[in-house]
């Protein structure tokens, strides 16, 4: 109940705080009934604005304040016979709260911090090597965090790809989490960097007051709900790399590769690798990028600083066809050692949306399928409609969970063909209404708000 | 002599972001003072009156995290200071930048300029190749509108962030259709291209991202015309377009970055390499933009600002270089905008007569008569990571005091090259639009060497920019 009260009160008590510049521009923007206007003033302008998104599904969609901005610190010069080494830091720090109505919510702060160490520049009297000497300086990314989330409607459908949809249960979850991640660039011409993360996790369950349903406790137990009424604090740890090139203007790959720690109690640790290999083709060619920058936060425009005074990216006729195929492979597995389990609740999911809003599998129900292992394949197409920020997509997904990893495989597979409009600000997906068949358990509707709006990053992920 | 076909076979141009001449080249002055940039006692008032006067103390980042203000009634302030009208007195900066920040000490900020050694490789190419003492953003107004200028030779009536670019072919439209090779690089796909996305698809064999410039100077296969965009945002790389808060030594590296790829390219011999930036940002400069004829430019009038296209905006920094041009030009006298970009690649590699642009880039100098050696300069030098063991020499002490800095040609007796033929029957071709009482009278077939071209060129300036060879002469 505090939790809720604090959100309220921050949802009402930060715009309070909005500078004279921002009133100027909400007053310029929502006088003589300008909605368009008004609503992009309202849900993009910085420091201050709206946040909204959806939470994890079934949740519904969250709105509430948020504030953004970035500070640059003072460099500090390190003079050397060359002259001066510099280093500086370019932080941006985002914070949110926000309350759907089924009165779940979120409340978050979030840093990046960019760290750049620049050496001296010399002249050099001779003809420069036959590569040219490139001189751009490199900076580390370093993104810390501090969430709270409290959801009030997840599923359960019990571990395994054999679970039946009549066995659903309910629960409430809580968790907050506090940590932080590095990435250090290696090798610029592949896009190769390291990541490191490192955080504290604390879950706590609730049941479902049979509001929606059975709660978790009456059907399921320890054994068949690892973890259920054995909530404790993880600390977690990952190490990986990431390789993200691009060939041209139309083909690029974004692969992530992660081993991660999860040390609790003794028998609640556990260990995942997990695979996401990302291929698209444009076929146009591509000139805004459709991730966002790591620097970016959750909150943040992704907008340049050249283009800063045309504040935030929103929905706009464009001149550009846009359309591109993907593939993507995505492996989670983990690993015990004798005798410990992974908690249900930090196992991935495919059906419908994951508690990370990440759609897998859409036509089934969200949350369908839980286990340790999962796997999945994709096939997507989406391209614009006319010259509209508006784009049609067209999904294929097989997919799998199991107990093992030696279990995952090709075979008995289940699969999903979804069909949908995307739309589009600032280059990024915002709203997503998808329509989702396949498999033997009906069809699905899937409508979500990135819970990112303006296009950033940064958020950890809730398993 | 080499023709200047042979000496321009590729044109590359590198547009920054946002800093005004003064506050990147304005301490050269101390030793070169040909360079028309600071005293030191420059002044602009603060909000309580007190002068605040220009300190070489400008740092990388965090001086600006409030971007000062530059679009048209910003630019208004910084140039009249609430008494429009005349010849702009360049005292209102640091009353804008209080608009901006509402703070008296932040405000004076923008009277801040970078020490020579602070931008070694900037001010090392400034240095070595030809250093524009007269070049000025097109527009006293924002990003858009003054690099739509260097894309399109016009705004399209626009002194603001509009990208309605309808009427005009760009000057990469028109290389294309004449058979010539043309592209736009952007830095990549997350920093994207400013203003021109919406060309991306219908044309994209135009564009290319840095990463394929780098290649194609590696292999000397550069187009004939480049157009080089800097990284406008932190993403996978630190933006370096220096647009204010973003890291200026980034910026300067960037620029080394791609000297050493062109130096370095086998199409160096034939390259000529333009650095400029789009606008001053709102950041001091005391050089007042010219005024522009009424008759000359197009007759736009931007609906919101009242903006009749009739001066020019603040000055930026610009640079030229080339292996022909000598060492330590400094060019003055001579007024150049953004539209002189278009104006040269269109002259040199299509036709100097070439009508489907307008009237202010039909007027607008061009710069490829900077290129007078006979001789291709066959010093070498590159810019590296300090603290290497290659022998080099450290930025602190690579200041050179530049004896005799060059004005314009080196042998006004030797015949007109083609390149300059053609500026005069185009500049004649301007002349001719004159009542007859304002006309030179000149018979150009008569003009025979440099210097005829040259005064010729001079008197018609002056008749079509009064005011603009007034002030731009040297202080």
């Amino acid at each position: 109940m505090i939790a809720r009260i604090a959100v309220l009160i921050a949802c009402i008590g930060l715009p309070a705080l909005a500078v004279d510049s921002e009133w100027t521009r909400l007053s310029d923007s929502c006088g003589d009934f300008k909605v368009i206007p008004c609503a992009t003033t309202l849900f993009t302008d910085h420091p201050f604005h709206i946040a909204v998104g959806s939470l994890a599904p079934g949740n519904g969609f969250a709105a509430g304040p948020a504030l953004s901005f970035t500070h640059h610190t003072k460099p500090h010069h390190i003079p050397g016979p060359d002259g001066d080494t510099v280093t500086h830091w370019r932080l941006n720090i985002d914070t949110d709260a926000v309350l759907s109505s089924n009165l779940s919510w979120r409340a978050g702060l979030y840093m990046k911090a960019r760290y750049t160490k620049e050496p001296p520049t010399v002249v050099v009297d001779s003809p420069p090597p036959t590569t040219g000497l490139d001189l751009r300086p490199k900076s580390w990314l370093f993104n810390t965090y501090v969430q709270a989330e409290s959801l009030n409607t997840l599923t359960y459908y019990g571990i395994g790809q054999d679970t039946s949809r009549s066995a659903v249960a309910f629960y409430r979850m809580r968790q907050t989490i506090v940590g932080g991640n590095a990435l250090i660039p290696l090798w610029s011409p592949l896009n190769l960097s390291l990541f490191g993360e490192a955080n504290g996790r604390f879950v706590s369950l609730r049941p479902d007051n049979g509001e929606t349903g059975p709660s978790i406790e009456h059907i399921y137990n320890s054994v068949t709900a690892p973890g259920l009424g054995d909530e404790k604090g993880y600390a977690q740890f990952g190490q990986g790399v990431r390789l993200a090139p691009a060939f041209g203007n139309h083909f690029s790959l974004n692969y992530a590769v992660t081993y991660q720690e999860f040390i609790s109690g003794s028998q609640s640790s556990f260990q995942r690798l997990v695979f996401d290999l990302n291929h698209q083709f444009d076929l146009y060619g591509r000139a805004k990028g459709k991730v966002a920058p790591d620097f970016n936060g959750p909150n943040s425009c992704a907008q340049t600083e050249a283009d800063k005074n045309a504040a935030c990216p929103k929905p706009a006729l464009s001149r550009n066809l846009e359309g591109s195929i993907s593939f993507r492979f995505l492996m989670n597995q983990s690993f015990v050692n004798s005798g410990n389990v992974v908690p249900f609740y930090f196992q991935p999911t495919l059906g419908g949306a994951n508690i990370n809003g990440e759609s897998l599998l859409p036509s089934y129900a969200d949350y369908r399928f839980r286990g340790p292992t999962m796997i999945l394949y994709r096939a997507s197409f989406e391209h614009s409609i006319g010259k509209l920020p508006i784009g049609f997509l067209f999904m294929a997904d097989e997919g799998k969970v199991a107990l093992t990893p030696g279990d995952v495989g090709f075979n008995h597979l289940a699969h999903s063909f979804s069909t949908g409009l995307t739309v589009h600000a600032g280059g990024f997906p915002v709203l997503s209404v998808l329509f989702s068949w396949g498999g033997h358990e009906g069809t699905h509707t899937l409508a979500q708000v990135s819970n990112s709006l303006l296009g950033g990053g940064g958020r950890p992920s809730l398993y | 002599m080499p023709d200047i076909r042979e000496k321009a076979q590729h044109i590359v141009v590198l547009m920054m972001e946002n800093r005004s001449f003064d506050h990147m080249l304005g301490g050269l002055k101390a030793a070169i003072p040909a360079v028309d940039g600071l005293t030191g006692t420059e002044t602009n008032p603060d909000t309580k009156g007190a002068p605040v006067q220009v300190t070489p103390t400008a740092d990388y980042q965090s001086d600006l995290q409030d971007d000062p203000g530059h679009h048209y009634p910003d630019v208004d302030i910084q140039l009249f200071d609430g008494t429009p009208g005349g010849t702009p007195g360049m005292q209102g900066f640091v009353h804008a930048y209080f608009n901006k920040t509402g703070d008296v000490k932040k405000s004076h900020n923008i009277m801040k300029y970078f020490a020579p050694d602070q931008l070694p490789v900037l001010t090392t190419l400034a240095q070595r190749y030809v250093l524009f003492n007269r070049w000025f953003s097109s527009i006293p107004g924002p990003t858009l509108c003054n690099r739509a200028f260097a894309h399109f030779g016009t705004s399209f009536g626009n002194t603001g962030m509009s990208v309605n670019y309808v009427g005009r072919k760009s000057v990469y439209q028109r290389m294309v259709e004449a058979g010539h090779t043309s592209k736009l690089y952007y830095y990549n796909q997350a920093s994207s291209t400013l203003g021109l996305t919406f060309l991306l698809m219908d044309q994209p064999a135009l564009f290319g991202t840095f990463a394929q410039f780098a290649n194609d100077c590696k292999s000397g296969n550069l187009p004939q015309y480049s157009f080089l965009e800097p990284n406008y945002k932190d993403g996978d790389d630190l933006a370096n377009d220096q647009h204010p808060d973003n890291d200026v030594r980034a910026g300067d590296d960037f620029i080394g970055t791609v000297y050493n790829m062109l130096r370095s390219s086998p199409a160096w011999p034939n390259t000529v390499f333009l650095i400029v930036y789009d606008e001053h940002g709102g950041i001091y400069d005391h050089v007042p933009p010219p005024a522009l004829d009424p008759a000359h430019p197009d007759g736009n009038t931007d609906k919101e600002t009242g903006f009749k296209f009739d001066r020019l905006g603040v000055r930026v920094p610009a640079i030229l270089v080339s292996p022909w041009v000598p060492r330590g030009t400094i060019v003055d006298g001579r007024v150049f905008e953004h539209a002189s970009i278009p104006a040269t690649v269109t002259n040199l590699f299509i036709d100097p007569n070439y009508k489907d642009r307008t009237a202010r880039e039909q007027a607008a100098d061009t710069f490829l008569d900077l290129l007078s050696l006979d001789t291709m300069r066959d010093d070498a030098f590159h810019f590296a990571v300090g603290n290497s063991a290659s022998p080099h020499v450290p930025a602190s002490s690579r200041i050179e005091v530049i004896p005799v800095p060059q004005a314009g040609p080196a042998r006004p007796d030797r015949p007109m090259s083609d390149l300059l033929k053609e500026h005069v029957q185009h500049m004649h071709e301007a002349e001719i639009t004159l009542p007859p009482s304002q006309q030179t009278g000149i018979d150009i077939t008569k003009l025979k060497t440099v210097r005829d071209a040259g005064d010729y060129i001079g008197k018609v300036t002056a008749i079509l920019h009064p005011q603009a060879t007034a002030g731009g002469g040297a202080r």
